[in-house]
């Protein structure tokens, strides 16, 4: 599978990532350094341990990769996410706003499979 | 290390995603890329490597210490003045921009970056610090050349003036010491002449120009035995005017500051307050300050006695002065006498050297030249070196920022971080230490001095996880100037465990008796003197035995059994007495026993003589036992164990197997 193919597949936008690290081959590496990266495992870990303050840097980072890599699909529920743990400080988790964590986390773990079976097939 | 000497220029990347750091560090690959998880790291790397770094790519939202922070403390210290820190960041909440930007960061680049843009930004950054720095050791070279030429310079000329003149260079050295005085003196008075350290410095070295013009006078009038006509006067005044115009004819150098403060010191130093001087009758505050006070200092004159000049001064036999510049003098009055004694010990030379030395250090902008970092990156690749060739704990703590920094195979042995920030705070620090050592190696270092820095401490520490005695070496490190303040602490752990044991083990043998285990005599007598001495109102009773027909024992089953009798009747004492008590062999049979009691002394010795009593394999334990008791013989040693052994005496002499306490009957045994 090409590079451009993967894209397709995980709902990133090459065209943006292509553009923005010149050589394919770059964007390949790059991609491929996606499934080093800890800060969903850490997300997801944290979120279960309720400790938001380091579930907002875990989604932080994560949505600074997302961003470096164009993966639009995971890039919205992360970035929307990492919105609402920015107020970790006074966040109530009781009401909407828990259940609308709940649903996002959701979407991110969805997608991040997607996306790591996409790269994994490079 | 070797590593660091490359021309490459270094970067240090700071982001808490490794992806991110390998990103970057591809994007950059033609630099040298050193990495940071986190804040913490970063400080440290910056503090260990300062100008080596020469850009730094930071990220905000980190673990441990956000880039924020980093930046706090890269302006704390001031890095930050010749560190550039481009900031990268996925927020664009413009606030944080505005912070980044407020806290000093030269640029701000949003993510996802663009390789291309990121890349030219830092090349250009990495450029324009680069100038910068080059034009700082410049200017550091070029300040100190000319500084060191100017006033060579004015030397030599005044030193022809005086040559003429006849006088010695001694004239030239006093003014220039006096016009310095008067005029610090002044800027603690007031601050109407708005006279900085640089201003004060050149007026002082312009002074020694005064009388340059004199060069261009007769030397007949110049030199002339006796008083001067009037028209000769009339031609000397000239020299004032002489010395300003030649100044002001030179070629270049009109905007030179120095040049500018001679022509007022040359052309104004004979003008007087009140408006009678020459050449231009200049009144009052009319007359640069510049000449009011080398005017003072020319008149201060060295064929009197510094009492006598002084009184002429300040009774206006020299002429008028300011009322401020003479009040002046009347303050520095004791202490220019003095300095004057000094100065002229002084070569003028060395004097020179203190006032660009002076000068130099009043810049604090320049703070370290280019050169004094390649001497101190020179002494960390050696010390570095050698830290990691001995396999010694070597550590380094520095008090501001407050860290320790743990060579790398000490912080494995000792399982904490090579670097630590606020120790004192830190939990696997305090855990690994124990807070009782951490407070006792703070107690040691503050006793230090910097007459006295080394000291040490020791305590048990877990090396690799196993608990062992070590020796801890402390240096403390003391700023060199006046001041003398404390900086920090350097240091090595030494393990001694198997020292320390050996130790032990020697002073177990001098003192224990080898067969036994028991204390031996010598050491019990020790113990018991120490006892008795220690505690004059409890009771003791010291008790000797010894094992009736032990000989047969030895006869009849070899001493190999005989050695087994011992050691027995040894375990049993041992586990028939307090351990407060003492049990010791004396030699032979013949054992000790020093017990403290309270009214139960029969009690106690019953129950010691039944246990001991009994039979071993084929031989059967009999004692004879006497006991002396301090309520009865006092409590001097010799004399308790003098009556345990008449009362023992008893006790053979009236058929063994049985204990006797010693009474006053038995005094006369003997």
């Amino acid at each position: 599978m090409t590079i451009q193919e993967c894209y397709d597949l995980m709902g990133g936008d090459y065209g943006e990532v292509a553009g923005r690290f010149v050589t394919e081959a770059r964007v390949e590496k790059f991609a491929k350094m996606f499934l080093r990266d800890t800060s969903f495992e850490t997300l997801k870990q944290t979120m279960g341990q309720k400790d938001y303050k380091e579930a907002f840097r875990a989604a932080h980072t994560l949505k600074g990769v997302c961003q470096n890599l164009a993966l639009k699909s995971l890039d919205g529920p992360v970035v929307e996410l990492t919105d609402i743990l920015r107020g970790y400080e006074t966040l109530d988790v009781s009401g909407e706003t828990g259940e609308r964590m709940e649903s996002l986390m959701d979407a991110i773990e969805t997608q991040y499979g997607v996306i790591i079976s996409a790269i994994g097939q490079l | 290390m070797s590593e660091m000497k490359s021309n490459k220029p270094t970067i240090l990347v700071v982001d808490d995603s490794e992806m991110n750091r390998s990103i970057l560090a591809d994007i950059l690959e033609e630099y040298k890329i050193m990495e940071a998880a986190n804040g913490k790291e970063a400080v440290s790397l910056l503090e260990k490597y300062g100008a080596e770094i020469d850009l730094v790519l930071l990220d905000i939202v980190m673990p441990e210490m956000d880039g924020f922070e980093v930046l706090a403390i890269m302006n704390k210290y001031k890095w930050i003045e010749y560190i550039p820190v481009i900031m990268i960041s996925a927020e664009s909440v413009s606030s944080y921009i505005e912070r980044a930007y407020e806290l000093g960061v030269t640029d701000y680049i949003n993510r996802p970056f663009d390789s291309m843009v990121v890349h030219r930004r830092v090349v250009n950054t990495i450029m324009l610090y680069a100038k910068q720095k080059k034009l700082v050791g410049m200017v550091t070279d070029q300040i100190y050349e000319k500084e060191k030429s100017s006033s060579l310079m004015v030397m030599i000329l005044s030193h022809i003036v005086e040559f003429r003149n006849g006088e010695s260079g001694m004239h030239v050295l006093h003014i220039h010491v006096m016009t310095e005085m008067l005029l610090k003196r002044l800027t603690e008075k007031t601050k109407q002449y708005g006279l900085t350290h640089a201003d004060i410095s050149l007026i002082t070295t312009a002074s020694a120009l005064h009388d340059i013009g004199k060069i261009n006078i007769a030397q007949e009038i110049l030199n002339k035995p006796g008083r001067l006509t009037d028209e000769e006067f009339q031609i000397m005044k000239t020299h004032s005017m002489i010395g300003a115009t030649m100044l002001k004819e030179l070629p270049s150098y009109q905007e030179e500051p120095l040049v500018k403060v001679a022509y007022e010191i040359c052309r104004w130093h004979h003008e007087r307050y009140d408006g009678r001087g020459y050449p231009d009758g200049l009144k009052g505050e009319e007359i640069p300050i510049s000449a009011q006070v080398v005017a003072m200092a020319d008149v201060y004159k060295k064929a009197f006695s510094h009492e006598k000049a002084m009184e002429m001064i300040l009774n206006g036999e020299c002429g008028t002065f300011n009322p401020l510049v003479l009040e002046c003098l009347k303050d520095i009055g004791s202490d220019l006498q003095e300095e004057l004694e000094v100065n002229s010990l002084y070569t003028n030379s060395k004097q020179e050297m203190r006032n660009v030395a002076d000068e130099l250090l009043r810049r604090d902008e320049l703070t370290a030249s280019e050169r004094t970092l390649r001497l101190l990156e020179y002494e960390r690749t050696k010390y570095q070196f050698f830290a990691d060739m001995s396999q010694e704990i070597q550590f380094e703590f520095t008090a501001e920022p407050s860290m320790v920094n743990m060579s790398a195979w000490g912080a494995k042995s000792l399982g904490i971080d090579e670097i630590s920030m606020t120790p004192f705070r830190n939990a696997k620090i305090l855990n690994q230490f124990g807070k009782k050592n951490m407070l006792g190696f703070a107690e040691c270092v503050k006793k230090t001095t910097p007459q006295k820095p080394v000291t040490q401490y020791e305590c048990s520490l877990p090396l690799d996880g196993e608990y062992r005695w070590c020796r801890v070496i402390f240096r403390s490190m003391w700023t060199t100037d006046e001041t003398e303040t404390f900086t920090g602490v350097i240091g090595k752990i030494m393990d001694i465990h198997e020292e320390r044991k050996k130790v032990s083990e020697l002073e177990h043998k001098a003192t224990h008796d080898n067969m036994t285990g028991l204390v031996n005599h010598v050491h019990a007598k020790e113990l018991i003197t120490q006892l008795l001495s220690g505690n004059p109102n409890r009771k003791f009773a010291l008790v000797i035995f010894d094992l009736d027909h032990f000989k047969q024992a030895n006869d009849n089953y070899g001493h190999y059994f005989g050695d087994q009798v011992l050691k027995h009747v040894a375990e049993k004492l041992n586990k028939s007495v307090r351990s407060t008590d003492i049990s010791a062999r004396i030699g032979g049979d013949e054992f000790l026993i020093f017990i403290e009691y309270d009214n139960n002394l029969e009690m106690i010795i019953d129950r010691i003589f039944h246990s001991l009593t009994g039979q071993f394999q084929k031989f059967k334990i009999s004692l004879s036992m006497g006991i002396a008791q301090t309520e009865v013989c006092g409590r001097d040693y010799a004399h308790l164990f003098c009556c345990a052994d008449k009362a023992l005496y008893v006790v053979k002499n009236s058929g063994r197997g049985r204990y006797c306490t010693y009474d006053h009957s038995m005094q006369e045994q003997f």
